[in-house]
């Protein structure tokens, strides 16, 4: 479902270039759960940011879907993103002025009319993830594992055959990080494939795959 | 993309970018309303002195006005403006004719004596006047008729048109200069707010700006959404500036008489050029942060910025 061929991605901080992913090779298959980790700065969130074709590759394709990211305008690849990718943050980065619903619904907004979740798939995955009646609720109203599992409802909105978590479980109390993680695990079974950046090993059971990333390169795959 | 639909569209957000912050959403008004406003009032005054001017020349149906001695100033008022304070009716219009004639004036066309004894724009009359306009043929030198008509009649005050003309424009001058001053600052004061506040939106919401555009924004419309809202807010200020604008010099003694030479097509399309101008100016002053917005790493952004 992925293809990662020599990829490489740096950044330049003044006169200093850091090399935050370095000639990186990998795939992942459908329906694959793949946890990533490694210490602070070796690259995790380049590589997500990488395979959802948020950010340019410096050398190197990335194909999803057998399709080479970089190969397609802003707007094909923007909707590409919206069809069939869900990104889960650290943060829920909710929008604020817009309630429970509005918030789930917004990956919507970027895909043709009837391409994209509707009111009732939103309504169905909020009360999948235990927010039913709070709908109508303004994120400041909604308790920080809740809010987050708002932004997995988004997340989830467009039905995406691949979901792309950034720390997700960061900053949550065990019980919620839990329910995250086996929302994770059930989704993953129904076919939608995960990576899943963390710093906590403690979760690596959860998942089907796990790379270990240091320093840019690839240390370990297991 | 309207709620109904169950989809968020670019005015819901704008509109949700707009409830964040009460006090940038009432400066980015504000900056709107002052530019705006003092854009149109500038341009109002001028367009409605230009018009005043027209109205004077066209009120004096001639090029040379003579009145007895004293009321030089009140005739260049009447000329100017159309109306003037009262001007005693002592000029016997078939005596002074009669004197014209025979002092072999060149070129004059009509003589009419007007009475405004009462002030204000005054009336036609006969045989007392306050004092008589003479009409020229086009080849007839204005100056060289002041001349001849002192000649003929010495006692008299003449008021040449062209002279008044020439006096309205240059005591102008000064006020157009400030106007103008002041209306390119207030613009360029409300412009530079306007983006300073589209920065600050942008600085402050870096995490959400991120989200939209993992969820599937493109970079049209990151820049758009940004765009809109500060075009929303400078929009609306500069429709609340013109109405408050024309509203206020509408009431003012000195200005409310120059809107009289103007018509209400005139100040529609005065305000209209007044809010296009600003709503312009205060879209392109964003468009750096929009820029911004297109560019961002969603993933850093939300991690940077909670």
């Amino acid at each position: 479902m992925i293809e990662l061929e020599k990829v490489s991605k740096f950044y330049q901080t003044g006169a200093q270039r850091v090399d935050a992913l370095q000639e990186l090779n990998d795939q992942v298959e459908k329906g694959e759960f793949l946890m990533v980790t490694g210490r602070s700065g070796a690259g995790k969130s380049t590589l997500l940011s990488l395979v959802g074709g948020l950010i340019r590759p410096d050398t190197g394709v990335v194909k999803v879907e057998g399709k080479n990211l970089w190969a397609m305008s802003d707007a094909e690849r923007s909707q590409f993103r919206s069809r069939h990718m869900g990104f889960i943050f650290q943060f829920a980065s909710l929008i604020p002025t817009l309630s429970v619903l509005e918030n789930a619904l917004l990956p919507s907004a970027f895909l043709p009319t009837g391409q994209g979740g509707d009111r009732t798939r939103a309504q169905e995955l909020l009360e999948r993830v235990g927010l039913a009646g709070m709908t109508d609720r303004l994120p400041w109203q909604l308790s920080g594992g809740q809010q987050k599992r708002v932004a997995v409802a988004r997340a989830l909105l467009n039905n995406p055959a691949l979901l792309l978590a950034d720390e997700p479980t960061a900053d949550l109390d065990e019980e919620t990080e839990r329910e995250i993680v086996s929302l994770f695990q059930e989704l993953n079974r129904n076919g939608t494939t995960i990576i899943m950046v963390t710093h906590n090993t403690d979760l690596i059971d959860a998942a089907s795959h796990h790379l270990i990333l240091t320093g840019g390169r690839v240390a370990r795959v297991s | 993309m309207s709620r109904d639909s169950g989809r968020i569209g670019l005015a819901a957000l704008v509109w949700g970018g707009l409830r964040r912050s009460r006090w940038q959403t009432a400066a980015g008004l504000f900056a709107g309303l002052v530019a705006a406003g003092a854009l149109v009032a500038a341009l109002s005054l001028l367009s409605g002195m230009q018009a005043l001017l027209d109205a004077g020349l066209e009120t004096l149906g001639g090029e040379v006005v003579i009145t007895t001695p004293g009321n030089h100033g009140a005739v260049e008022r009447w000329l100017q403006t159309g109306s003037t304070d009262p001007i005693e009716a002592k000029v016997d219009v078939k005596e002074w004719r009669q004197k014209l004639k025979d002092g072999n004036v060149l070129g004059v066309i009509t003589t009419e004596g007007y009475d405004l004894s009462e002030g204000g724009r005054g009336r036609v009359s006969y045989p007392m006047a306050s004092f008589l306009v003479v009409k020229l043929e086009f080849w007839a030198s204005p100056m060289m008729a002041f001349n001849e008509i002192t000649a003929a009649i010495p006692e008299v005050e003449i008021v040449v048109a062209e002279q008044t003309t020439r006096h309205v424009l240059r005591d102008l001058q000064p006020l157009v200069r400030h106007l103008s001053t002041a209306s390119g600052i207030a613009l360029l004061a409300g412009v530079m707010i306007t983006g300073l506040l589209a920065s600050i939106r942008v600085g402050q919401r870096r995490a959400e700006l991120g989200m939209l555009r993992a969820v599937g924004a493109t970079r049209r419309f990151m820049i758009s959404l940004t765009l809109a809202e500060s075009l929303s807010l400078a929009g609306g200020g500069a429709l609340l500036g013109v109405v408050i604008a024309l509203g206020v010099m509408a009431l003012l003694p000195m200005s409310g008489g120059l809107f009289r030479f103007l018509t209400a097509l005139d100040l529609i399309r005065l305000a209209g050029t007044a809010v296009l101008a600003t709503a312009l100016a205060s879209t392109l002053a964003a468009l750096g942060p929009a820029l911004q917005t297109a560019r961002l790493d969603p993933l850093d952004a939300v991690r940077r910025n909670r």
